[in-house]
């Protein structure tokens, strides 16, 4: 099991002028005397499915060196030994309700069925039945804990086709409780760093503290006397009440002596172009949305790398957009780069020549931006001096197979650094012999993909489902 | 002195500030001397008093064994004298007497003896009355006695509907039978975290709309129709956080003008922080609550006396008192449990408005008056006078309607060249200024037929009719008379959110109208076995009539859709973006009449949405579908069903005339908005 391989001397220089012990410094030196190293989640998603035949690498066998690779995983070429190409997985769907993409994310990111429907919100729009899988992960994985900050989640465009809940949330904290992402960089920074000192906290910055401190410590005192006076049936919405004050209380012992670690510059405050008014409407999609698009999800990205580098977070979700996504593509069109279509929409044109280019780019775009960020992540030391990625866990995934709405085949993808015992570079189908009879189709249980991830995280016999026509078992293979 | 338990025959009521009578008039003496006596005779605010009651938990189980007997007489009375009847209403003479009578006549009672209280021990099963007066033994009498004779030293001042509804209350315990079909009502007791939009609403409603510049606002257009089962998350409190402290920095440059304090007055300080923070927690303050504000003050006031407001205000609008509403209730002689004046005030601003209730509910709510059926007609009346109430229930209708949907509902522009998200909106305002304009005068159905309507030029052009204005941006009201328009169902709004990008859809429509318009029997979701058919229908070739002919002819298809596929049918003269229209994409003439014999709700042929909506017109189903909507936003209880009991007692005294007002006043005086059950303890 490794270490932090941090001596002494780099760990006092790494503190600076640091009033006191700071919490990093408090998890510096409980690594040193043999906790585990941080380990990092993150789900990682794009919207809308793929096209099918050019999604699959072209080969045979197991060893993912002796395929070709798809058109659309081009982009990911120089991390073939990092990842794992999954053919056969089928999302557990029966038992559910909603709409194609509604179900599918409620589906894909809680492996629990989703029967009731929010009213209204377009009617096919399902509320989460349990938390997400990466909450699920962070509670139990020891890997994952630690962090100041235990999660964060975070999207690049809020809009849907209706006000719809599922499709704009990959976290839950519970049934019914989506975790609401960042949609502007510059609030997930601000939630990472806002309260961060390197070299340790100034006065301004205690004093900061500790009125914050006393307005959630006013919080945590009311809960108190709410809970005396409340039926013991509504104990558990004041517990997760409290438990979300004690964590944002723990946040503020964000401070860091780590040299490596510097407060990255904020980021530059984004439109991220949400309907505000009901008549005079800003959100009139008349205009290419693909560079904001872009230039929103690397600067949340950027937000992520910076807080694994400084150990501030280890979980991670990772929204693109919502499943029906309005998010308009320029130079994508082939009959007209200069027409600025809508992801979604599109996808629901009748299949001709056009429409299946048009997204099949969108997925080339995608997985460029994919890769790009992996290599970052490889290129990024964290605070054991090792590259980030060596000891990350990328699940990349969709909530659709494709835009018919299919949920066989998931195009789904794992990227895992080799230091977790991840035996990467594979091509792997399911044989047929296990399925879950809730997909009975021939498919492997999207579930068992996630179950999978307990391995590397530490934790043992992580199960996924309600019950086992949901779920068989982990894959076997994936992990040393 | 009289012994334990003794049967007493001559019945004394010693009601305290029990003021008012049924008429206006004395209802506003009654609020007003309840305002100036605040306390009840024993000095315990009604809260404290309620609070104390229900701690008394031995004697509620006892009090329970008779639950079956009373709590179903109580349900069905109250159902059948929901305000200012000449029965009285048990469930706020439940209210009344806890607030009034029980300083004298301690409750809860136990097997119908209350007890003693700082005065007189009663058995109400065998009391009589003083011998002298001509009162008969029966509840009109009781009432009667109670108007004239309570409270003890303070003749008259309980008034003629305080007495009938104690009255009422007293009676029912008595063991009236229980009639067959009663409804009783049943909702859990409940903790409910205010959605964003009501958290934001009631932040500007504490310190004024400005402090909000800056933060996230939901927009009321897109407001989810839920007000329950938000869970609290690191996520949403830490958004909340994030918003608390942007409102204290915008405070900043505003503190004398928001707190009316001159720099370093504390004692002004310590007043504003206290009025704050019981507006915000929608009762009385205890005295820990002001301590440990204080306390808050006191350490921002370290840095400065406006960084201390600064902090108590944060801490207050984080606090979970702020946060939620609670509809615990205190326990009533059915064992059942009565929201608490200020619990009902806060169901009531946050049905109507979705925010805090305003200063005048509150001190209702304070003063116990709002126990009463006639306090609360009137705050619905004073209420519904406001604009920002008009406006808050148009969203909601809109929100149950789905007409959100517009936004972000994208269209094929290769087909619709016209669309915009824009016009999207401009298609939304429409339908709001419709709302605006026929849900204050005239009956619900209205909704259904009226020929007058709003365009801007957009609009009219896709209406087909010249812009009577010269501002084409503006919108002016036109008659559409003529033209084949009537109503919601014939709006832009209406047909292009419920339609898909490239065409109509009859099966949205069709949903449309027997779900969130007429509120018929929910259709389930086609099997899975069917999944891939119902996707190769639609990306098909196909017209929707033939789509819509394939699945009635089709099995399992049929017996879901031949339940509402006509309604959809009815609206294929109007394309995707609401443009009438004769022929389909084929160039094939549209048949605008519809057979209707195969449904169950309609029969025989119906031609077209005007006739379809004239007919409904006619009928209640629309305005019981308008009550079940807004009853099911005010209880939050999402699965209620427009069949259902609860509703059916609130809409059996509804017409197909009936107005909005109408349908909120009922829905508000309904037993099941103010009597909650004990949820089995998780």
């Amino acid at each position: 099991m490794n270490k932090y391989e941090i001596s002494r001397r780099k760990f006092i220089a790494g503190l600076g002028g640091a009033v006191g012990l700071s919490s990093w410094v408090g998890r510096a030196i409980a690594q040193e005397q043999g906790a585990l190293d941080p380990r990092r989640l993150i789900v990682f998603q794009r919207p809308v499915g793929t096209i099918q035949n050019a999604w699959w690498p072209n080969g045979t066998g197991t060893n993912l060196a002796n395929y070709q690779l798809s058109r659309i995983l081009q982009p990911l070429e120089s991390f073939r030994q990092d990842m794992i190409v999954f053919k056969g997985l089928g999302l557990p769907y029966a038992g559910s309700s909603g709409g194609g993409h509604e179900r599918g994310t409620v589906l894909t990111v809680t492996g629990r069925k989703c029967p009731i429907l929010y009213p209204g919100n377009g009617g096919d729009d399902p509320q989460s039945e349990g938390k997400s899988v990466d909450q699920l992960l962070l509670d139990s994985s020891p890997y994952l804990q630690s962090a100041p900050v235990k999660s964060i989640q975070a999207s690049c465009d809020q809009r849907a086709d209706t006000p719809e809940v599922s499709t704009r949330h990959l976290s839950y904290s519970g049934a019914r409780a989506p975790m609401r992402p960042y949609y502007q960089p510059k609030d997930s920074y601000e939630r990472i760093f806002g309260t961060l000192m390197p070299g340790g906290a100034s006065d301004d910055l205690t004093r900061a503290r500790q009125e914050k401190r006393s307005v959630l410590d006013f919080a945590l005192k009311d809960l108190q006397r709410m809970r005396a006076v409340a039926p013991a049936s509504q104990w558990d919405k004041l517990d997760a009440y409290e438990a979300s004050v004690r964590e944002l209380e723990k946040e503020l012992d964000n401070n860091t002596g780590n040299a490596s670690c510097t407060k990255p510059t904020a980021p530059e405050f984004i439109n991220v172009g949400t309907r505000t008014n009901a008549y005079e409407s800003d959100n009139v999609a008349v205009e290419r949305d693909d560079v904001k698009h872009r230039t929103i999800g690397e600067l949340h990205l950027a937000t992520v790398r910076a807080a694994f580098k400084c150990d501030l977070t280890r979980t991670v979700s990772f929204q693109w957009s919502p499943g029906t996504n309005h998010v308009s593509f320029a130079d994508m069109w082939p009959p007209s780069p200069s027409t600025f279509k809508v992801h979604h929409t599109t996808s629901h044109k009748p299949k001709d020549a056009d429409v299946t280019e048009f997204l099949l780019r969108i997925e080339v775009w995608y997985a460029q931006r994919l890769a790009d960020f992996i290599k970052t992540l490889k290129e990024t030391t964290d605070m054991t001096g090792k590259p980030i990625f060596d000891t990350t866990v990328l699940a990349y995934i969709t909530e659709v197979a494709n835009a018919d709405h299919s949920w066989d085949n998931m195009p789904w993808l794992m990227f895992v650094g080799a230091a977790t015992g991840f035996m990467g570079g594979q091509m792997w189908q399911h044989s047929g012999a296990q399925t879950s009879s809730a997909t009975s189709r021939n498919m492997r249980s999207t579930n068992d993909y996630w179950m999978t991830l307990g391995k590397p995280l530490g934790v043992n016999n992580f199960t996924l489902g309600d019950d086992t026509s949901m779920y068989f078992q982990a894959i076997p293979g994936i992990f040393r | 002195m009289l012994p334990n338990k003794v049967v007493i025959f001559i019945l004394y009521f010693a009601l305290a500030g029990c003021g008012g009578s049924s008429d206006s008039d004395d209802s506003e003496r009654e609020s007003s001397n309840s305002s100036k006596n605040g306390l009840s005779s024993s000095g315990l605010s009604s809260s404290k008093m309620s609070s104390a009651l229900s701690s008394n938990s031995s004697l509620n189980r006892l009090s329970s064994s008779r639950v079956s007997l009373s709590s179903n007489s109580s349900s069905r009375s109250s159902s059948s004298v929901a305000s200012s009847t000449p029965q009285g209403s048990i469930t706020v003479g439940t209210s009344n007497f806890s607030t009034r009578c029980a300083s004298c006549h301690s409750i809860p009672h136990v097997n119908g003896v209350f007890g003693k209280g700082s005065s007189f021990e009663f058995d109400v099963k065998k009391f009589r009355f003083p011998t002298k007066t001509t009162y008969p033994e029966t509840q009109e009498g009781l009432a009667n006695y109670i108007r004239d004779q309570m409270p003890l030293g303070n003749a008259t001042a309980c008034g003629d509907q305080c007495g009938k509804d104690i009255a009422a209350y007293l009676w029912s315990i008595r063991g009236t039978a229980v009639p067959v079909g009663a409804c009783v009502p049943s909702f859990p007791q409940d903790l409910i975290l205010l959605p964003d939009l009501p958290f934001t609403n009631s932040v500007a409603a504490l310190l004024g709309a400005q402090v909000l510049a800056g933060s996230k606002i939901t927009d009321p257009a897109s407001k989810p129709f839920t007000q329950k089962n938000l869970v609290a998350n690191t996520s949403l409190i830490n958004a909340r956080l994030d918003i608390a402290s942007n409102v204290a920095n915008n405070l900043a440059t505003r503190i004398s003008s928001v707190t009316g304090c001159t720099n370093g007055d504390q004692a002004c300080a310590t007043r504003f922080i206290n009025d704050l923070a019981k507006r915000a927690f929608k009762r009385q303050l205890s005295m820990a609550e002001i301590s440990d504000l204080q306390a808050v003050f006191n350490l921002g006031a370290q840095t400065s006396y406006q960084k201390g407001i600064q902090l108590a205000v944060q801490a207050i609008l984080i606090s979970p008192s702020f946060n939620h509403r609670t509809e615990y209730g205190v326990q009533n002689a059915a064992g059942r449990f009565e929201l608490t004046p200020h619990e009902f005030a806060s169901t009531l601003a946050f049905l109507l408005t979705d925010t805090l209730p305003d200063r005048e509910l509150m001190a209702a709510a304070d003063s116990g008056a709002l126990a009463s059926s006639a306090e609360r007609e009137k705050q619905v009346q004073r209420l519904l006078a406001l604009a920002s109430t008009k406006s808050s229930l148009e969203y909601t209708l809109l929100s149950a309607w789905n007409f959100g949907n517009l936004f972000g509902k994208a269209k094929d522009p290769e087909t619709y060249p016209q669309y915009s998200a824009n016009l999207a909106s401009q298609m939304y305002e429409e339908t709001r200024l419709f709302l605006r304009e026929h849900l204050w005068s005239g009956g619900l159905n209205n909704l259904l037929t009226s020929k007058a309507t709003f365009v801007n030029g957009a609009l009219a052009d896709l209406y087909g009719i010249r812009f009577p204005g010269i501002d084409r941006s503006k919108f002016e009201k036109v008659d559409l008379t003529g033209l084949p328009r009537s109503g919601l169902l014939t709006q832009a709004s209406f047909l292009t959110a419920f339609s898909r990008t490239d065409e109509t859809s009859v099966v949205a429509r069709g949903l449309f109208v027997n779900g969130p318009l007429l509120c018929l029997p929910k259709i389930p979701p086609p099997p899975e076995s069917v999944v891939a058919q119902v996707e190769a229908q639609l990306t098909s070739n196909s017209t929707e009539l033939e789509r819509a002919e394939f699945r009635a002819a089709t099995m399992p298809c049929s017996s879901c859709h031949n339940q509402f596929d006509a309604y959809g049918l009815m609206f294929e003269n109007y394309n995707a973006i609401g443009a009438h229209r004769l022929n389909d994409e084929r160039g094939m003439a549209i048949h605008s009449r519809v057979d209707f014999s195969k449904m169950t709700a309609f029969t025989g042929v119906i031609d077209g949405p005007i006739e379809f909506s004239q007919l409904v017109a006619g009928r209640k189903d629309f305005v019981e579908c308008v009550t079940r909507h807004l009853f099911a936003y005010g209880t939050g209880i999402e699965g209620i069903q427009r069949n259902q009991c609860e509703v059916s007692d609130i809409t059996k005294n509804l017409t197909n005339q009936s107005t909005l007002t109408d349908v909120i006043k009922a829905v508000v005086t309904s037993p099941s908005m103010s009597v909650r059950v004990p949820e089995a303890s998780k």
